[in-house]
């Protein structure tokens, strides 16, 4: 699944409250905050620099945020939109978990090499003896790199024995 | 009026439900089209009903049980298709033997002699159709022949018909779908039951909806032989059930099913033809996506390059469903054939 990965400057008033009205219409418009810094030591004729990192599903989203910001008086400084990332699951069942868990995450570990990032691993085990199912959140910078990670998650589960259950 | 002569090859589920329809609507047919079916044969594994010149009396042998067979008259003990099926004067065979995946026959050789000697051919036999489409479809359009399989991608959905006839000007560039029902009820089950594989199989096949020997189903061998057909038929591809890259769903377990459902995630057996590549495995689906079918449902969504997609559901076929798609397939072969007169 595509994201966009956005970062955004804004200016807000260096009052209390100012944060809310910012955060409200990103949520709204199906944003994922990652992160909010305030840039105190700019503050200038009492407007403190903002920068907010978030995710958004589509770029129509966005868009709306922009025009949302617009109204309600909020100027934007910069917008980088450029680092596009996408998202994606693959589920692993079998005796992940049993002989050789370590090989399983070293080698999945090691596709960070190629700039594809595993950012969550989550597991659930009813019973140690029977086979175990694995889920990875997998996020790349491109389309490609994103089959470069499913290519690479398919020969592990290959010589491993394992059932891939990735997104459509 | 203008009389068609049919043979049946396989008096099974599908071959009885095809003789009882032609039983219920032959009057409508002559009276609405002048097309008159006359089914000349059919031929069982161990001999044939055959009345060449009157016709066979349908309702006298719709219901007889195979050990009454003999008490027909038409009944002629030990003669084979094998041997016969070329001679008996025919228009259409309607190939209705059980599906053998391994090597298809003996149908592939029954629709190939058919064609061969022109005759036209309505099958719902996956088999020769998974297995030999390519080679199969040379000798259609060599012969000139016109040769007819709805009922054999499964469901009631008129998917070929609705390409053919609807959706030439529109190019398919893929084709996804969900094409085996009883795959299907068992996720379905394992989804909003959270139970185990074993025991959700266990009552599928308690239900009816999975057979003792489920293995076609489960490892997506039925799914991927009707993949098979849409994409030669829909995709032009030239492939066979070889080329299908394959996993079944009988490793899921509840848990995994629990990890798809935090990220709002079901998991389905998915049929997916692009890009040249064929596929049919478990995969992550959207909950609120279309392809999110429930129980014995089947779906294909088909790609395309001007019209976006377009969907087609309907449940899995039963005997009769079947037989009403073979006996639509055989009204246009009769249909087409008197144009041409
Ligand atoms: N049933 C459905 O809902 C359905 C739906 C879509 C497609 N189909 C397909 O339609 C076909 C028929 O299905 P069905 O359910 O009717 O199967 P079925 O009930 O097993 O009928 C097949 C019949 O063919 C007979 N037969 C076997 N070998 C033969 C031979 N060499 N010559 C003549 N007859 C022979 C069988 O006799 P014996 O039983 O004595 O061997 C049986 O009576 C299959 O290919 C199936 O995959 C079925």
């Amino acid at each position: 699944m595509e994201i966009l990965n956005v970062e955004m400057e804004l200016e807000l008033v260096d009052s209390p409250g100012q944060l809310i009205k910012i955060l409200v219409p990103i949520g709204k418009f199906g944003g994922n905050i990652i992160n909010i810094f305030h840039i105190r030591d700019r503050i200038k004729n009492n407007y403190v620099p903002v920068i907010l990192n978030f995710d958004i599903p589509d770029i129509n989203k966005l868009n709306k945020i922009k025009e949302k910001l617009q109204e309600i008086g909020i100027k934007i400084i910069r917008l980088e939109r450029d680092v596009g990332a996408y998202k994606g699951h693959v589920i692993l069942i079998g005796h992940v978990f049993d002989s050789d868990i370590n090989d399983t995450i070293d080698e999945v570990i090691n596709i960070n090499i190629e700039k594809i990032q595993i950012r969550k691993i989550s597991a659930l085990i009813r019973d140690p003896k029977k086979p175990s199912s694995v889920k990875f959140l997998i996020q790349t910078e491109t389309e490609d790199l994103m089959e470069k990670a499913y290519q690479k998650f398919e020969e592990i589960s290959k010589h491993k024995n394992l059932l891939m259950i990735k997104e459509l | 009026m203008k009389e068609f002569k049919f043979i049946i090859i396989g008096f099974g589920t599908v071959g009885r439900s095809l003789a009882k329809l032609v039983v219920k609507k032959n009057e409508q047919f002559k009276k609405k089209w002048g097309i008159n079916l006359k089914c000349v044969a059919i031929f069982e594994y161990n001999g044939a009903f055959v009345d060449e010149i009157n016709g066979l009396d349908l309702k006298t042998i719709v219901d007889l049980p195979p050990n009454e067979f003999s008490s027909s008259p038409n009944w002629k003990n030990g003669y084979l298709a094998n041997d016969h099926l070329n001679s008996i004067d025919s228009n259409i065979v309607v190939e209705l033997t059980k599906t053998n995946i391994k090597d298809a026959e003996p149908a592939y050789t029954y629709i190939k002699t058919s064609l061969l000697n022109n005759r036209d051919v309505v099958t719902s036999n996956k088999g020769p159709l998974s297995l030999y489409y390519p080679e199969l479809m040379k000798i259609v359009s060599s012969n000139n022949r016109l040769f007819r399989f709805e009922a054999s991608v499964g469901g009631i959905i008129p998917i070929l018909g609705t390409y053919k006839n609807l959706l030439l000007a529109n190019k398919i560039i893929a084709i996804s779908g969900i094409l085996n029902g009883t795959s299907n009820y068992i996720l379905t089950k394992m989804t909003l039951e959270k139970i185990p594989f074993d025991i959700a199989l266990k009552e599928a096949q308690e239900n009816g909806y999975a057979e003792a020997d489920p293995s076609l189903d489960i490892q997506g061998i039925d799914a991927a032989s009707k993949l098979v057909i849409l994409a030669n038929s829909i995709l032009g591809y030239e492939s066979s059930l070889s080329n299908v890259k394959r996993q079944g769903i009988d490793k899921i377990t509840p848990e995994a099913i629990e990890l798809a459902r935090e990220e709002r995630y079901v998991i389905k057996h998915v049929a997916v033809a692009r890009d040249g590549k064929l596929e049919v495995a478990p995969k992550l689906i959207p909950e609120n996506h279309t392809l999110n079918i429930s129980g014995t449902k089947n779906i294909i969504i088909l790609k395309t390059e001007e019209a976006g997609e377009i969907v087609l559901s309907g449940r899995g076929a039963g005997g009769i469903e079947a037989a009403s798609a073979v006996l639509s397939d055989i009204l246009y072969i009769c249909k087409t054939r008197k144009k041409e007169i």
